[in-house]
């Protein structure tokens, strides 16, 4: 397990936290750009919102504003024109004057009056001082009041143009009766308007003056004017009149579209104030300094918006313009504080931040929840392979639920845990199995999943592969057991049986020593006896002796002889035999040799012959290229040949024709001549003959007009030669008068009937006349063709040429293939013949060997036959004198007879002393050696039941080892049966050694009934498989019982009581039996029940 | 009318020429080289007393260069009253032409260097390229050649 897979993965490399990122950056993404460009496009939507929003509240004021001022300055005009205000002008302006001149004042002392009676006093129409001004005033008053209520004036006034004396106004305020010209009036607004007024000659006049502060109170005022003429065009006053300041604060304060904090207002030339701030509560027109950017730009003529500081210093957006009023000089300012007016932008982009937020903590919550629901089960699942991969299929660790909950998923995870569920179950088969084959029970059975489980099927043939090897060792380990428990019987057996053997002998041994010395001792006496007669014996004996020894020699000779020569005869006869057949093998090798040679004869003849053959068709190959080499030339020369032809056929077409002309002149002269000779008639038959017999087509003669009189041709008869000079039978014409001369024509129609004909003409020679003779086309062709033949022969000859060309090519290819046949035949032969040269020299070595043995064969065989008849000599007289010695042998003999019938007794006796005595002594030598090839029989037998035992003890410890696999219920036991049988019979003969005293048993040999192998298995293995089985049961007591009974006996041996212990022998045996048979009997309803 | 014409063998295209034009045709024979040559003329050689140029028509064709082969020879022809001899890789036939099986050759082709192409005739499914040797030389080629021989 590497290091990486047992630490937590960092959270960034995690699947989780990649699904984290990647939920994140595509639900986000998208989001903020998005939010970013839809904020952008807004803000800017927005903005260009507001300030479009401020332009237009600007331009409708600037327009409302304009209007107003422009409508006043009409309404000076329109009142100024007004017939009554203009008779009230002229009225008042007299009476102030008759009224003055009456009372000998001058006009403004007399106007003091009015204002003493008048002034402040604005709703007294008439004061009835019976003054015509008071008349005047009252009928004025009551209109102009009406006036100044209707248009919203605050005052309207009536001046004299000429005194420049204010000679009615409807407030009656101090500047009522005021000198405009001269007076303190003159400086301020009012009379500055009235001066203009008053200097203008120009009827449609009206003008206004700017705000400034007027009268006691300083007031804001501004007054319209325009002069007042009469229907002369006489200038009589002035009318002006004060335009309130409310009506321009009422516009300018209107805030619709300008919401909390926007304002509009205007300014003068001088940047104070020309209409009150919505924000201040007190007055501040006239009286606030603009002197903001935007002011002054506005001031300049600029129209715009920009975002700058207002008049009291606050960010606003401030668009600005100059008013259009003639005489002003102002600017209208709209500001919106910058706050306000971006207000929704900054709603909007708090609005977004704060879906922004929401929407990243759901997504971040989502896909938290989502990665975890993915990486959860993959979690679960990664333990578990952990847990899995160290082999722990019980998944120790690892949440059951969770893992229930992982695997149970209906997506791919599921499947995917589902598939590992499978897996870990396949794990825990498998894990189980081996389990139960390491506890050793091989009868578990394992399906392989699928043919490409190869665990599965590697376990299951390992299982049986070990089932198989652990039966075969059980078997093994049984028969070894058994074999060697049988060994051991045998051994002990023939152990003690070699004892006996070795006892006896030695008994035997003793007494045959004893024999032997009183043998030697009679035998001593006997030999005094006989050496006595054998001195009387020995000289008939030696004579006998020698004799006799005579007759064995030439007895052995003669059996040495006969040998030899049956030996000789049969190896003569074999050697006969072998010749015979060497014999007939050199003939057969020499037939094969003849036989060799005379295909070496022929196949060199044969090599001859296609090498000759090779030496021809080289030669027919010269010829074949000759022939080539001719048919090459034959084509090139036919090729000239067609050349020539077609050359000389061009060329001499002309010279035919000119020689065929010449011909026919020839002919046609001669048929002059002729006609000289012979005068008279001539029929036509007779030209037709004549030209058939000259090969001419045609011949016509004229008369001295031209016209034909004789023909071969009667239908040419009568025909005249045309006397048209372009008629291409004139030319003859100019024959019929000529002696001499000739007109030969090449071939072409001619005119009678347009056959094609080449026609020759001479003068006549008896009479003026033509004779013409013609050709036919068909004749000149002939005779060209004639010419023309030749180039056709020639082809001909070339394609012959071709032919044999093609032929030779042929004949050269089949040649050449022949040449290589040839070549490979010859080099074949020749193959052959090299081979045949060997075998026949192998032959020939082969005959020459035979020879070689025949000759050998044939020398020993004569050597022998030499041998056999030397051998047959040498037998006859062998036999002659075996004959000879008999005969003397029997004249010795009988010699002897007398003493060694004397000897006789005695060396008989002797004789059958010694024998007696060599016997013995063999006999006891014999037995001496026997005793010791028993006692060394004894040691091996004893050394054999020692390995015997040793290797009875492995045979059960393997049959132990191989009952711990499980191979099938019972088996092991049949396995084991035999085994435990053998050692709980082995008790008994152990007891009986130990009770022989041949054999020492502790307590610690014998084990408790539990731990010996019966018991062990008992209390093991065969409690699990037949605990409920009689038979089985029924095995406990008698082995508990032998055990317990061995044990006291052993006991009791050792403690030195014998007695005792030999009184247990007998229960020890019935025990041990019947074990025995209880065994027997599980056995065998074992075996039954397999 | 009908019209023989020689057929030869040039790589593998067959080419007519009149055999009025020609005046035989010989096996290559030994040809003599000649110094400041035009690069087509091969040498000169004997024929049958006469001394006429040999001229290579694969060079003048601009084709590649073949070894000389049993089928080799030379056609001599009349140019403008000098006989020369053009050597080709075989002559194989002579044959008849119909006039109306000869084709005059392409506009596309006749340009100067194909001035010499007189038709195209058709024989047995065959085209053959009928050329007039006359014409194959140039004016001051001709002029060169005469030179060779004078």
């Amino acid at each position: 397990m590497t290091a990486r897979a047992q630490q937590k993965l960092p959270f960034r490399q995690s699947l989780r936290g990649k699904l984290l990122l990647a939920f994140i950056v595509v639900a986000l993404l998208p989001l903020i750009v998005v939010g970013i460009i839809g904020l952008w496009k807004a803000q800017t939507a927005l903005q260009t919102a507001a300030i479009n929003n401020l332009i237009s509240v600007r331009d409708i004021k600037t327009a409302q504003v304009e209007s107003f001022f422009v409508e006043r300055i009409k309404d000076a005009h329109v009142l100024a024109q007004n017939p009554f205000i203009v008779d009230g002008m002229r009225s008042l302006n007299l009476v102030v004057q008759s009224d003055a001149n009456r009372n000998g004042n001058t006009p403004a002392e007399q106007m003091a009056k009015y204002v003493a009676l008048y002034q402040n006093k604005a709703n007294l129409a008439n004061a009835k001082d019976g003054s015509a001004y008071s008349a005047l005033h009252g009928q004025l008053h009551i209109y102009l009041q009406k006036i100044v209520e209707n248009y919203g004036f605050y005052d309207l006034f009536l001046i004299n143009a000429q005194t420049g004396l204010v000679e009615y106004t409807v407030a009656k305020g101090d500047d009522y009766g005021a000198d405009l010209k001269h007076g303190s009036y003159a400086g301020t607004n009012l009379g500055k308007v009235f001066q203009l007024a008053a200097n203008s000659n120009d009827p449609n006049f009206a003008t206004i003056v700017d705000f400034a502060p007027y009268g006691p109170q300083h007031l804001p005022a501004s007054f319209v004017a325009a002069p007042i003429f009469d229907g002369n065009g006489t200038k009589l006053g002035v009318l002006v009149f004060q335009l309130p300041i409310d009506e321009i604060n009422r516009l300018m304060s209107e805030s619709h579209g300008l919401s909390k904090t926007g304002e509009t207002y205007l300014i003068g030339a001088d940047k104070l104030m020309r209409s009150d701030s919505r924000f201040s509560t007190e007055n501040t027109f006239l009286k606030q300094k603009v002197d903001t950017a935007s002011a002054n730009a506005a001031l300049m003529g600029e129209t715009g918006v920009r975002l700058t500081e207002n008049y009291a210093g606050k960010k606003v957006l401030s668009a600005y313009r100059s008013v259009d009023i003639p005489g002003l000089d102002w600017a209208i300012l709209a500001e919106i504080e910058q706050r306000e007016a971006f207000s929704a932008i900054t709603q909007l982009f708090q609005f977004v931040v704060i879906m922004f937020a929401i929407i990243i903590g759901l997504v971040l919550g989502g896909s938290y929840f989502v990665a975890n629901q993915m990486t959860q089960p993959l979690h679960v699942l990664t333990a578990a392979a952990k847990r899995l991969a160290v082999g722990d299929a019980a998944l120790t660790g690892v949440d059951e639920n969770a893992a229930q909950k992982a695997f149970s998923r209906r997506d791919e995870l599921g499947i995917v845990g589902h598939a590992f569920q499978e897996l870990i179950l396949y794990f825990n088969e498998m894990a189980n199995a081996a389990q139960t084959i390491a506890d050793g029970n091989l009868a578990v059975q394992i399906e392989p999943r699928s043919d490409k489980d190869v665990f599965g099927i590697a376990f299951n043939r390992m299982i049986t592969d070990l089932r198989e090897l652990v039966g075969q060792v059980s078997g093994m380990a049984e028969y070894v057991s058994t074999a060697s428990q049988r060994l051991t019987t045998v051994a002990t057996t023939s152990g003690q049986t070699t004892q006996h053997v070795t006892d006896t002998i030695e008994q035997i041994a003793e007494g045959s020593t004893a024999q032997t010395n009183s043998i030697e001792k009679a035998s001593h006496t006997v030999d005094q006896v006989v050496k006595a007669i054998e001195g009387v014996a020995a000289g008939a004996q030696e004579q006998a002796s020698a004799a006799n020894r005579t007759m064995e020699m030439t007895q052995q000779l003669d059996n040495i002889i006969q040998t030899v020569a049956r030996n000789a005869q049969q190896s003569a006869s074999g050697s006969a035999q072998a010749a015979e057949t060497a014999r007939a093998g050199a003939t057969t090798i020499e037939e094969a040799i003849t036989g060799m040679g005379t295909i070496k004869t022929k196949v060199e003849q044969a090599a001859q012959k296609i090498q000759e053959m090779g030496k021809w068709s080289a030669k027919i190959g010269k010829i074949v290229a000759a022939i080539d080499d001719i048919a090459s030339q034959t084509n090139l020369l036919a090729l000239n040949a067609a050349i020539e032809a077609a050359r000389t056929g061009a060329h001499s077409r002309q010279q035919i024709e000119t020689l065929l002309g010449q011909l026919l002149v020839v002919q046609a002269g001669l048929l002059a001549e002729l006609m000289v000779q012979r005068e008279g008639e001539y029929p036509n038959d007779y030209w037709r003959q004549l030209a058939h017999a000259t090969n001419i087509d045609n011949i016509c003669i004229t008369d001295d007009d031209g016209v034909i009189v004789f023909s071969d041709d009667a239908s040419l008869l009568g025909f005249r030669f045309p006397e048209d000079p372009n008629d291409q039978a004139f030319e003859f014409r100019k024959l019929i008068h000529m002696s001499e001369g000739s007109v030969i024509q090449s071939i072409q129609q001619r005119s009678i009937d347009g056959q094609l004909y080449k026609y020759v003409g001479v003068p006549r020679k008896d009479k003026p006349g033509i004779v013409q003779v013609g050709f036919h086309a068909t004749s000149v062709s002939q005779f060209q063709l004639q010419v023309g033949g030749f180039a056709v022969v020639a082809d001909e000859v070339r394609k012959l040429a071709e032919k044999s060309a093609g032929a030779a090519k042929e004949i050269a290819q089949l040649i050449q293939t022949i040449q290589t046949t040839v070549a490979d035949a010859v080099a074949a032969m020749d193959e052959s013949t090299r081979e045949v040269e060997v075998g026949t020299s192998l032959a020939d070595e082969a005959g020459s060997a035979l020879q070689n043995i025949l000759q050998v064969v044939e020398t020993v065989s004569a050597q022998v036959s030499g041998i056999a008849a030397a051998a047959d000599e040498m037998r006859s007289a062998a036999d002659e004198l075996n004959n000879s010695v008999e005969t003397v042998s029997a004249v010795i003999e009988e010699n002897t007879a007398a003493a060694e019938e004397m000897t006789a007794g005695a060396t008989a006796v002797s004789d059958e002393l010694e024998s007696i005595v060599s016997i013995s002594e063999e006999n006891t030598a014999i037995i001496q050696d026997i005793s010791d090839t028993a006692e060394e029989m004894h040691r091996q037998v004893k050394e054999t039941i020692t390995a015997a035992h040793s290797l009875s003890d492995m045979a059960d410890n393997l049959i132990t080892l191989v009952s711990h696999f499980h191979l099938e219920t019972g088996s092991e036991v049949l396995a084991q049966v035999d085994m435990f049988r053998r050692a709980h019979l082995t008790w008994v003969t152990n007891v009986e050694s130990m009770l022989a005293g041949k054999m020492h048993l502790s307590e610690d040999d014998i084990s408790d009934h539990t731990a010996c192998a019966l018991g062990e298995w008992f209390y093991g293995r065969g409690q699990e498989d037949f605990g409920s089985w009689e038979p089985f049961i029924a095995l406990e007591t008698p082995h508990m019982e032998l055990h317990r009974i061995v044990t006291a006996c052993v006991q009791a041996y050792n403690s030195g009581n014998i007695t005792k212990a030999q009184a247990y022998l007998p229960q020890v045996e019935s025990l041990s039996a019947e074990i025995v048979s209880h065994l027997d009997a599980m056995e065998q309803a074992l075996q039954h029940s397999e | 009318m009908e019209n023989q014409f020689v057929i030869f063998k040039l790589e593998e295209e067959h080419y007519g020429v009149n055999i009025v034009t020609v005046e035989s045709i010989i096996k290559v024979q030994e040809i003599t080289k000649m110094p400041h040559v035009p690069d087509f003329v091969e040498g000169i050689t004997n024929l049958r007393g006469v001394v006429i140029p040999v001229i290579d028509l694969r060079k003048r064709f601009s084709l590649p260069q073949t070894v000389e082969t049993k089928d080799t020879r030379i056609i001599v022809v009349e140019m403008n009253g000098v006989m020369a001899g053009m050597v080709v890789d075989a002559v194989t036939e002579v044959v008849r032409v119909p006039e109306d099986n000869i084709e005059p050759p392409s506009p596309m082709v006749s340009s100067v260097d194909t001035a010499f192409i007189t038709g195209i005739a058709k024989v047995d499914k065959r085209l053959i390229i009928l050329l007039d040797l006359s014409k194959v030389l140039t004016g001051a080629e001709k002029e060169h050649l005469q030179a060779v021989v004078a």
